[in-house]
């Protein structure tokens, strides 16, 4: 299990982020494999690490109890991450001279259900509204350490 | 297979039998299409309920673990519709209240065959993919 993660990128996306002044930056998303983290004394000791640069550098938020776990969280932030973009109306671009709003659609395709609305749990059946409380603390969480 | 990412559950049958199993994705792995074109793919797992899988041919590593990470939840989807629950422990004694942490680790990615993921799919792809997922799957 890898203790230091900094470099060990799992899986990447470059990108040209194309600013509402319509200034271009390079820049990537990035999810590292999970790691457990230093001195973490319980079951609750894998992180992964997420990056949207240039805006968001290498960050991990909380602990948990598996890689998978983990992994998941990561995507979710970095999804969460990506949708603030683009609520700003920062726009991408997979090419140097790419369509922005072409992009930014490929974007959203690529992370699909990562850019959602709070609270929607997508069909799942919810008789007793349990799973939407879970998912509605869940974004509270997102939010405030995300 | 070059796993990175493991989930362990205990799955709970309709029949209240427990079978150990796990969850796992495996590192996006590069290879070439017939025509020569450079692909990447993500195989994942869901045992032993479901055989190693990897489908699409991805761009980029990215692509191929978001693919990867939204078929796993569509095979838990599949699952859990058919009755089966989720335990982290042998000794739980709730499946429905551990299946909800398995529901919250996945969120969104969890998605109901036949679902585009809220993406536009104006073909029907993505919606056929999932379809196909579903079809081919019945719980061992």
């Amino acid at each position: 299990m890898p203790m230091k993660p900094e470099t060990d990128w799992i899986a990447e996306h470059p990108i040209i982020w194309v600013l509402a002044n319509g200034e271009r930056l390079h820049g990537r998303l990035a999810l590292g494999r999970p790691f457990e983290v230093e001195g973490a004394r319980d079951e609750w000791r894998f992180r992964a690490l997420y990056a949207v640069e240039p805006f968001h550098l290498p960050q991990g938020f909380g602990q948990f109890v598996s890689t998978m776990e983990a992994l998941y969280f990561a995507a979710r932030l970095l999804g969460r991450c990506v949708f603030e973009l683009l609520a700003s109306g920062v726009r991408a671009a997979r090419h140097p001279d790419g369509d922005p709003e072409e992009g930014a659609a490929l974007l959203l395709a690529l992370l699909g259900p990562l850019i959602r609305d709070d609270g929607d749990l997508r069909g799942v059946a919810d008789p007793s509204g349990r799973l939407a409380d879970i998912e509605a603390l869940a974004a509270k969480i997102l939010r405030r350490d995300g | 297979m070059r796993w990175f990412a493991e989930h362990r559950v205990i799955w709970v049958l309709p029949s209240g039998e427990r079978r150990p199993g796990r969850i796992a994705i495996a590192l996006p792995e590069a290879g070439v299409a017939p025509n020569g074109d450079a692909y990447f793919q993500c195989r994942y797992v869901v045992e032993p309920c479901f055989p190693v899988q990897g489908f699409g041919r991805a761009s980029d590593t990215m692509q191929a673990l978001m693919d990867a990470l939204r078929l796993v939840g569509t095979e838990v989807f599949v699952l859990l519709e058919q009755g089966v629950r989720a335990v982290y422990y042998d000794e739980a004694d709730d499946p429905d209240g551990s299946t909800l942490l398995l529901l919250m680790t996945l969120g969104p990615m969890i998605r109901k065959p036949g679902d585009s993921f809220g993406v536009a799919d104006p073909e029907g792809k993505i919606a056929a993919l999932t379809s196909r997922l579903a079809g081919t799957r019945k719980a061992r």
